[in-house]
């Protein structure tokens, strides 16, 4: 019989929780069997303000997708964002110890402690080292052992966080009975679900504009090279659209789902659009062209600021993938030329990929969605537990308690 | 995908390195329904598992023939009553002959079916019922063959014995009767009986007979007493047959011969012979025909009686 695993896949953003439901069968495929998706209290730009409200909409997300799924769940893996994630690339080094300049194991050992060997200022902790490829001798290798050469450089980007804030995170999930299995960049998630490895190697950015904050990845030759997160996101649109036309932030969100557009639009721009539309008193007409303004210059700021961000790193030649954008606020015509615009190269908005069902290839789970794909390739390395805990998890499972 | 690390510990600080309490009080509605629903399906389970392993024990503690000592499963106590009933002449002293009970043996290892062939067994008994009553007693109920007439067979060693023929045509041992209810029974004659697995085989057409004695002694009592052999010799026992009839030889008349059938009209006439011969002083009547139909040919001794006359 098959092995068969159940994973939670977590996403506490400003506006909603989403949870997805995982079975993992046999360590190769995966079944989304359920789906759960609260609105959310409590956050600001990611992290969390109310540790009370958030741990209950996120409960009932988790309750909401366990019982859609008919079953429970033995292992979460939680999305990250927030302005408090932060990385730096550091470079491991060593001269190859064999006297006939043949790198083995021991060479790429040292090579990767040295890289991950700097330590972090108090309060800080690390989420993810990212490995960015080797180099003998000044040219790049993907896997140097066996090869001659005299020295071995080995590139890494590492994220860390603040330690308080993600231990607020891990606690919501934990207050459910839950482990946290893995704690992944949400980026990074977004990333490896809606590009696949020929743009990844061409190079892409991946660029996720969520309700409170925009998490960017760049990969490049198929690692990723950089990430970043901004504390900028739908939001801040929906709040200048309150500020600009003097309305309310009711109105304004809706007027933004209905009627923004990233750029100017010469076809309506000189059209009128009513506020609720009901002639009801406080209803007036409001010109599109307004609307398209405000949107325009937010979004073009937030891609301005991941430009500046990445500086030299993003350079046309090394990214001929383009810009692939995702998050709730990619849905917003016309964003794709925008961002175009803005980075001197295509863009367009991302899609899952295609073994995803239709239903769920929507902007808004492309990050729960890379979760269980992370959970799914995580699951195929090497089993940590020991035999003992294996055993009590799998009558534990087989119990389905 | 970033790569996990799995040196950690190594470097300054890992997020792994962060306590997960997953043992505190559960704060939120929805934990708390989780956490409940969680150990409600543990006990399930636990009771579940308890209860399989307790039956699957005391399965394979029976299945090695480890029965519980319940009272009844010795057999329970042994037999200290027996209630014996019979509608006939069969008594309890009987029953001890007839059937061997093991002292003491508990009355759970009775086997009832034996007791009730056993009894069967006997000609005598037409049916037998036999039950136990928990926790000590044994309930027969009888019910016997009445005796119509009997016989004298020849045994094996070369003696006699008497036995009884039942209005079934069943031949048996009687037992138990008192010598006036056997005494006053003609003997059947003119019958070869037949021998069967089971003993003498039932002797066809014995309810005709049966019939016919007992409408004699319900309607002529006097003449029935003077009653010695009744012959089957000329009745198979097919009331039908055209050449069949009964004959009784007796002290008072030599021979009666009765058809095998309306013996109401037989009997009257008989009656009627009787009294018209007391009425005027005859005696010895060697032979009365009654199995013509609508009359009667009486022949008297020769010597002592003018002649014969048709009744």
């Amino acid at each position: 019989m098959a092995k068969r695993k159940i994973i939670g896949a977590v996403e506490i953003g400003t506006s909603k929780v989403v949870v997805l439901v995982g079975e993992i069968v046999g360590d190769r495929s995966l079944n989304i069997i359920g789906r759960g998706q609260v609105s959310s209290y409590g956050l600001k730009k990611g992290d969390i303000v109310n540790f009370s409200s958030v741990s209950d909409h996120t409960h009932d997300a988790i309750l909401v997708a366990e019982k859609n799924a008919g079953t429970t769940i033995e292992a979460v893996y939680l999305a990250q964002t927030g302005g408090h994630l932060k990385g730096f690339f550091n470079k491991g080094s060593v001269t190859v110890s064999s006297p006939d300049n043949r790198v083995d194991k021991s060479d790429m050992q040292r090579a990767v402690e040295n890289a991950k060997r700097k330590h972090l200022p108090p309060g800080r902790v690390y989420i993810h080292h990212i490995r960015n490829g080797y180099r003998l001798d000044g040219r790049p290798v993907e896997n140097p052992a066996g090869m001659r050469g005299e020295h071995l450089e080995v590139g890494y980007w590492h994220i860390h966080s603040d330690e308080k804030k993600l231990t607020d995170h891990i606690h919501v999930i934990n207050g459910m009975g839950l482990k946290v299995e893995d704690v992944i960049v949400s980026s990074i998630a977004s990333g490896c679900i809606i590009t696949n490895e020929a743009e990844k190697k061409n190079g892409v950015l991946v660029i996720d504009i969520g309700c409170g904050t925009t998490d960017y990845v760049l990969y490049r030759k198929g690692h990723i090279v950089r990430t970043g997160v901004i504390p900028v996101g739908g939001d801040h649109i929906t709040n200048d659209l309150s500020m600009g036309l003097r309305i309310g932030c009711r109105h304004s969100e809706k007027l933004k789902l209905r009627f923004a557009k990233a750029m100017l639009d010469p076809k309506d721009k000189n059209d009128h659009v009513w506020l609720i539309g009901d002639m009801s008193i406080g209803d007036r007409r409001i010109p599109r062209l307004a609307i398209y303004k405000i949107v325009q210059a937010r979004l073009k700021e937030i891609f301005q600021i991941v430009r500046d961000d990445l500086g030299t790193a993003l350079d046309s030649r090394n990214v001929a993938g383009g810009v692939v954008l995702t998050g709730g606020t990619s849905r917003l015509p016309r964003i794709g030329t925008l961002a175009g615009r803005v980075f001197g190269m295509s863009a367009r908005p991302g899609k899952p990929q295609s073994w995803v069902r239709e239903g769920m290839r929507v902007p808004e789970y492309t990050t729960v969605l890379g979760l269980l794909y992370y959970g799914l390739t995580a699951q195929q390395s090497i089993e940590r537990t020991s035999p003992r805990r294996r055993l009590f998890r799998k009558m534990a499972k087989i119990l389905n308690i | 995908m970033p790569k996990k690390n799995k040196k950690s510990k190594d470097s300054s600080k890992y997020w792994r390195n962060i306590d997960q309490p997953l043992g505190y009080r559960a704060e939120t509605g929805p934990a708390r329904f989780r956490r409940w629903k969680r150990v409600f399906k543990l006990w399930a389970w636990s009771f579940a598992a308890v209860a399989l392993a307790a039956t699957v024990g005391y399965g394979i503690y029976f299945a090695r023939g480890n029965m519980p000592s319940f009272s009844f499963s010795k057999g329970g106590q042994p037999v200290t009553e027996i209630d014996f009933q019979s509608d006939g002449v069969l008594d309890r002293e009987w029953f001890h002959r007839a059937v061997q009970l093991p002292a003491g043996q508990g009355i759970m290892h009775l086997d009832i079916f034996d007791i009730k062939a056993a009894l069967e067994k006997h000609g005598q008994v037409k049916s037998a019922a036999v039950s136990i009553r928990l926790p000590d007693r044994l309930i027969i109920n009888i019910n016997e063959r009445r005796p119509v007439l009997r016989v004298r067979v020849a045994t094996k060693k070369g003696g006699v014995v008497q036995l009884l023929v039942a209005s079934d045509g069943v031949v048996y041992l009687g037992r138990n009767y008192p010598s006036a209810a056997i005494e006053h029974l003609p003997y059947l004659g003119g019958i070869r009986f037949k021998r069967g697995p089971g003993g003498i085989e039932p002797v066809p057409g014995m309810e005709t007979v049966a019939r016919l004695i007992y409408l004699a002694r319900l309607r002529v009592p006097g003449i029935y007493k003077t009653w010695k052999v009744v012959s089957c010799k000329r009745f198979d026992g097919n009331p039908n047959d055209p050449g069949a009839f009964i004959a009784v030889r007796g002290s008072l008349i030599g021979e009666i011969i009765f058809a095998p059938e309306n013996f109401e009209t037989q009997l009257d006439r008989l009656a009627g012979i009787v009294d018209f011969m007391r009425r005027n002083h005859r005696q010895g009547i060697k032979r009365v025909d009654l199995s013509l139909e609508g009359q009667a040919v009486v022949q008297y001794n020769p010597g002592r009686n003018p002649g014969n006359y048709l009744h």
